[in-house]
C-alpha cells in the first residue's frame, strides 16, 4: 500500500506490526488512565484540590473508575474519554496550577481517541498513533537537553549546585559526587535572599550536568536510526531513572518511561505496567508504609 | 472523520508538541511565565520561580502594610501563585479592586511582587521586585494603575539599581 508523506515522516521513529501495535497501543493506554487515576488521589493533598476534597475526590473515583474500565477493550474508547472529559475540566478548575504531565496525557488521550477500532483503517490509525507517541518521547527528551542548554545553568552545573544544596532527593543522589568539605558548604548556604554562590567547584558534579545536556540532545536523534534505536531507547529510559531518582517526578517519570518503551520492537510497556502501577500505588501510600517501618522498627 | 484526516491530526499533534516549547520560550520572555509551567519541557532546567506578594495600603498620605484575614488573606495568596505561573499576565489590578471595594478609606494600593531568581552570573539568590501603584479614582469600585513596571533589580548586598 502507498504510504503518504505524513505516514513517512511519522514512520522515522518506526513502524509497528499491526498485531504488535495493537497490543502497544493497549498497553499504552492502559497507562495514561493508570497514571491519571493515582494522579488524582496523588493531588488531593494539594493546593488547589485540597480545597476542594469533595469534587476532586469525586473526579479521582471517576478516574479510577476509567482506569479499571479501561483495562478491558469493549469500555476502552468511553474510559478514554470520559477520562480526557475528566482531566480536561480538571485542567481548567485549577489553571493555572497544572503539572505538565496533565498536558501530557491530554495529548495521549487524544491520540487513543483517534484510533476507532470499529473502522478497516484502524491498524494504519493504530501504527500512526504509536508512531505520533513516539515522536512526542524524542522531542520532549531533546527539548529537555536544549532548554538545560539555553537557560545556561547546567553549563557550570550551577542548577545542580543549588538543587543539592536546598533539595534533599538531589544532596542524597548527586552529594556523593561532591567532596565532603563542598557538600558541607553547599548545605550551609540556605535559601534566603543573597544566599549563595552556588557555584559548581566538584568536576564530577559539571561533568555529570554537561553529561545530561548533551545526553538529552543527542538519544532522541538515536531514536530516529534503527540501528541505534534499541541502546538509545535503553540509554534514555536510564538516563530519565537516575533523574527521577532525584526529580522525584512519579508520574510524568512513569508516562515518559512508557512512551520511550513505544521504541522497542515488542510490546515492552505491558511488562513495566505492573512496575509502574506499583511504583505509584508506593508513591501514594509512600506516607503510612514509612510509618509502618518506622513501628516495626520501634518494636 | 477520515484515516487521512486522523492521521493528518495525530502530525499536528507532534507539530505542536515541536514547536510550542518555541512559544513558550517566547512568553516567558515576554511576560516573565514560570519556565516550570506550561508543557514547555523547561522543568529543572533552571531553578523554579519563586513569587512573594506584599500588600500595603495609603490612607491620608500615610502607608500601612495590609492585615490581610481570612477570605482577603486567601486571594493574596492566590494572586502570588497566579503571579508565579503568570508572570506579568496575572494583573494586580483584580487583587487592587477587591481591597479598595473592602475598605473606602483606602486612597491608594501598593502590590510589590517579588521573584527570588538565581543569578546566573554571581550564583546568588537575588530578588527582582516590581512594584505597582493602585490609586481610587472617581468610579470607586475600580482601581487605577498610575505607577507600573518600575522595576528595582536588588543584588545580594542590598544595592538598588533601576
Amino acid at each position: 500500500m502507498e504510504r503518504s508523506w505524513g505516514e513517512r515522516w511519522l514512520g522515522w521513529t518506526g513502524v509497528d506490526e499491526p498485531e504488535i501495535a495493537s497490543s502497544k497501543l493497549r498497553s499504552i493506554r492502559r497507562l495514561v488512565l493508570v497514571t491519571i487515576a493515582c494522579e488524582g488521589w496523588f493531588a488531593l493533598g494539594y493546593v488547589p484540590y485540597s480545597s476542594q476534597p469533595t469534587a476532586y475526590g469525586l473526579v479521582a473515583a471517576l478516574l479510577l473508575g476509567c482506569a479499571i474500565a479501561g483495562w478491558r477493550d469493549r469500555f476502552a474508547l468511553p474510559a478514554s474519554a470520559l477520562a480526557f472529559v475528566l482531566l480536561l475540566g480538571v485542567v481548567l478548575s485549577v489553571f493555572p496550577d497544572n503539572a505538565n504531565h496533565q498536558y501530557l496525557a491530554l495529548l495521549l488521550l487524544i491520540l487513543v481517541l483517534l484510533v476507532d477500532s470499529r473502522r478497516p483503517e484502524t491498524k494504519r490509525d493504530t501504527v500512526a498513533a504509536l508512531q505520533s507517541m513516539r515522536w512526542i518521547a524524542a522531542i520532549g527528551v531533546f527539548w529537555a537537553g536544549a532548554m538545560k542548554l539555553f537557560y545556561g545553568y547546567w553549563l557550570g552545573g550551577e542548577f545542580l549546585a543549588f538543587r543539592v544544596a536546598t533539595d534533599p532527593g538531589f544532596t542524597r543522589v548527586l552529594g556523593i559526587l561532591v567532596p565532603d568539605g563542598e557538600l558541607s558548604r553547599l548545605l550551609s548556604l540556605g535559601t534566603g535572599l543573597g544566599a549563595g554562590p552556588f557555584r559548581a567547584d566538584a568536576p564530577l558534579l559539571v561533568a555529570v550536568s554537561n553529561f545530561t545536556w548533551l545526553a538529552e540532545l543527542i538519544l532522541p536523534l538515536g531514536l530516529l536510526w534503527r540501528r541505534t534505536r534499541a541502546i538509545c531507547m535503553v540509554a534514555t529510559i536510564l538516563l530519565f531513572v537516575v533523574i527521577q531518582l532525584g526529580a522525584r517526578e512519579v508520574f510524568f517519570g512513569g508516562l515518559m518511561v512508557g512512551l520511550l518503551l513505544l521504541f522497542s520492537y515488542r510490546d515492552r510497556v505491558a511488562g513495566a505496567l505492573p512496575w509502574i502501577t506499583s511504583l505509584y500505588v508506593g508513591w501514594l501510600l509512600r506516607t503510612d508504609i514509612l510509618r509502618w517501618i518506622a513501628e516495626g522498627q520501634n518494636g | 472523520m477520515s484515516g487521512s484526516i486522523r492521521q493528518r491530526f495525530m502530525m499536528a499533534i507532534v507539530v505542536f508538541v515541536l514547536v510550542w516549547p518555541l512559544v513558550h520560550l517566547g512568553l516567558v520572555a515576554r511576560y516573565r511565565l514560570d519556565p516550570w509551567e506550561f508543557f514547555g519541557w523547561s522543568m529543572y532546567a533552571l531553578p523554579a520561580a519563586r513569587v512573594q506578594v506584599s500588600v500595603e495600603v495609603e490612607r491620608g498620605g500615610e502607608v500601612f502594610p495590609l492585615r490581610a484575614m481570612g477570605e482577603m488573606r486567601r486571594r493574596v495568596r492566590n494572586f502570588a501563585r497566579r503571579r508565579t505561573a503568570l508572570g506579568s499576565l496575572a494583573s494586580t489590578e483584580p487583587l487592587a479592586r477587591e481591597i479598595f471595594a473592602g475598605d473606602s478609606t483606602i486612597d491608594a494600593v501598593i502590590i510589590v511582587t517579588r521573584a527570588i531568581e538565581l543569578d546566573r552570573e554571581s550564583t546568588l539568590l537575588v530578588a527582582r521586585d516590581v512594584r505597582h501603584r493602585h490609586e481610587r479614582d472617581g468610579t470607586i469600585r475600580t482601581g487605577t494603575r498610575i505607577q507600573d513596571g518600575a522595576v528595582w533589580t536588588t543584588g545580594a548586598m542590598g544595592s538598588k539599581a533601576s
